[in-house]
């Protein structure tokens, strides 16, 4: 397998090695370390203040300042960002609430189609279909609930086809019906356009449900990786929950 | 890319009604009826009623009531209340006038509402008065001392001869003196229409993170320089349309000066022009503090009243030394005070009404390319960790 430039990488659209990063001398990662293959679905997961979101902000290309390895297809993050390779959907993020749904997406379409209209029009048809939201989509977003709120940022994220989509917390703070829409929108992309999936989350269900393989970050260290059946299995738990309070020791 | 952006931008300042009101409706709402206030209490007809007690000062008090209709003003009754200005002539009022050794008293009681135009014609006519008791007066000493004499060139005995140089001390007219009185007072109130802008660039990049709009913005294949440039822009357009009142009377005064005084109608149209430019340098300059103290105090709403208070000093002090510039002494150090942010473009005006036009024009243009230049610096030094968590 190799990178758009020609490199190997064999198969990894993720590779993160001895990331570290500090703010205000208070250390926040200090030792992660994890392989996202192409295609699979991974999971990060960790107790609040684990480091998660700091992870992904530096695979997301915003946090440039670190220490450590991370290439996103053998490209250094912000190289993959601003060859828009990848999709990154923040945790607690909001579409623009005056604009409306179709107005949401076409403003992003055509930042990642960099101004080709046929392009940005193929990726709003696509994000409208992945939002899902009926008549509501013609309607401003600050008219919509939380839960659509949300399909609309996951659509945003996923409608480029990014080969890589890096979703923080997806489904937190929603409801049942609306957190299971998103996880099978997730899910059903991540098959049909094999694409890859990086995603934080709490919920051991879901990551259970959704991720091929899973990394543990606590205190801003990799624990533990594998898949949800080989952590549960190493460390002597009945499930992923288990596994997570036995590993994290928060209880 | 620009244009997405702008599209996004003007989008939802369409819809943000709030916003849309108070920075470009009201502005050209109020600033045209402040005018017509203003404009309406110079217009308004100062009313004068005169008293007189003594007979025989009748032919004073004609003359007087003359004068003061003749300029514009309203003379009632004595017992009108209307009368802003009451002047009495006192008995023996006459009698004093052909005393020599004696002064002549009116009184005048004036109503403290009295406008300036009131005093002005009250002025105008006590003059005509004075003019007129001295005129008798002399004719009447010149009568006993049997002398010829012309009585004008008795009580007005300097002749002026008046003449304009630029501060290149070459000759100009009575209207260059008249355009630096107007330009001091245009750089003095033109500070004030840019400070919208401060707000604008503020809430555009803080207002996103606050939002929770930024992350995402900054996850795209866009560099954060295109995303302030972008929010820069956007700022400095609706800023610029705050301005449009200001700019709007600005030119209808500096206009009706070239229509109805000396003042060329060529030189008033080019001034409107750089006036112009004026405004757009200030809103530059008000951009530019912003970026610069948002990349040091970071982008937090404490920080938002911080720059936005440090902003508004910078342009207070460059209003205020408006009023004090003094273009003809631009050598150094004085020339140390185009350092001061807002100042370069004050001194660009003045210096060029003043009668050198190709300096304020390098000054002008230096100023606006400097700030440009430091715009882009500061953009460029923004990094989408410091702008999303500093």
């Amino acid at each position: 397998m190799k990178d758009i430039q020609g490199n190997t990488t064999d198969g990894l659209a993720v590779s993160v090695r001895n990331l570290r990063k500090s703010f205000k001398g208070k250390m926040v990662l200090r030792e992660v370390t994890f392989n996202v293959r192409e295609g699979e679905v991974f999971g990060i997961i960790g107790p609040n203040g684990a480091g998660k979101t700091t992870t992904l902000r530096i695979l997301s290309g915003i946090i440039t300042e670190y220490e450590g390895d991370v290439k996103i297809f053998g490209l250094t993050p912000s190289e993959a960002k601003l060859k828009g390779l990848m999709s990154y959907m923040p945790e607690d993020s909001f579409p623009y609430e005056r604009l409306t749904g179709v107005e949401n997406l076409w403003f992003f379409a055509m930042i990642y189609a960099k101004g080709d209209k046929k392009l940005a029009e193929e990726y709003l048809e696509r994000g409208i279909k992945i939002a899902d939201l009926g008549d509501k989509i013609n309607e401003k977003a600050s008219s919509y609930s939380r839960g659509m709120k949300r399909r609309l940022m996951i659509a945003r994220t996923l409608m480029v086809k990014p080969r890589l989509a890096i979703l923080d917390e997806p489904t937190s703070a929603l409801d049942v019906i609306s957190a299971v829409k998103i996880r099978e929108t997730i899910k059903t992309f991540a098959k049909k356009e094999n694409a890859t999936i990086l995603l934080s989350s709490h919920n051991m269900l879901e990551v259970d449900f959704m991720c091929d393989r899973v990394a543990l970050i606590n205190s801003g260290q990799t624990v533990i990786q594998g898949t949800p059946k080989e952590i549960v299995e190493a460390t002597q738990t009945r499930n992923l929950e288990e596994a997570f309070i036995k590993v994290t020791n928060v209880v | 890319m620009f244009k997405t952006f702008l599209w996004k931008e003007f989008t939802e300042l369409k819809r943000d009604k709030k916003v849309l009101i108070g920075s470009v409706v009201l502005p050209l709402i109020i600033f045209p009826i402040l005018g017509v206030v203003v404009f309406a209490s110079q217009l308004s007809t100062p009313v004068f009623s005169v008293l007189v007690l003594d007979p025989h000062a009748e032919p004073y008090a004609k003359m007087l009531e003359g004068v003061i209709q003749r300029e514009g003003g309203e003379v009632v009754p004595n017992n009108d209340t209307a009368a802003q200005v009451l002047i009495i002539f006192p008995r023996g009022f006459a009698t004093n006038v052909s005393n020599l050794s004696s002064p002549v008293t009116v009184r005048v009681e004036t109503s403290v509402s009295a406008n300036a135009k009131a005093n002005q014609i009250l002025d105008d006519a006590l003059y005509n008065l004075t003019l007129t008791i001295a005129y008798q007066r002399i004719n009447e000493l010149a009568t006993k001392a049997n002398v010829t004499v012309n009585p004008s060139l008795i009580w007005s005995p300097l002749k002026v001869e008046r003449g304009y140089l630029t501060i290149q001390s070459k000759p100009t007219q009575a209207y260059s003196a008249l355009l630096v009185d107007v330009a001091r007072l245009i750089a003095f109130l033109l500070f004030p229409g840019s400070t919208p802008v401060v707000f604008y660039v503020v809430e555009g990049l803080i207002g996103e993170r606050e939002r929770r709009t930024l992350e995402a913005l900054l996850s795209t294949p866009t560099k954060v320089s295109a995303i302030i440039y972008s929010k820069l822009l956007v700022s400095l357009l609706i800023g610029f349309l705050s301005s449009l009142g200001d700019l709007v009377g600005v030119s209808l005064l500096l206009l009706s000066l070239g229509l109805y005084s000396s003042v060329p109608l060529a030189q008033a149209v080019t001034l409107v022009a750089f006036i112009i430019g004026i405004t757009i340098g200030n809103l530059l300059v008000a951009s530019l503090l912003t970026l610069i103290f948002m990349y040091v105090l970071g982008g937090s709403s404490k920080s938002f009243q911080l720059i936005s208070l440090v902003v508004t000093t910078f342009g207070l002090l460059a209003s205020f030394y408006a009023l004090a510039f003094s273009p003809s002494f631009l050598s150094f150090p004085e020339t140390l005070s185009l350092l001061m942010p807002f100042v370069q473009f004050s001194a660009s005006l003045m210096v060029y009404v003043a009668g050198n036009p190709l300096e304020g024009v390098t000054i002008f243009s230096a100023s606006v390319l400097i700030t440009l230049l430091l715009l882009v610096l500061v953009a460029s030094r923004f990094s989408s960790e410091r702008l999303l968590l500093k």
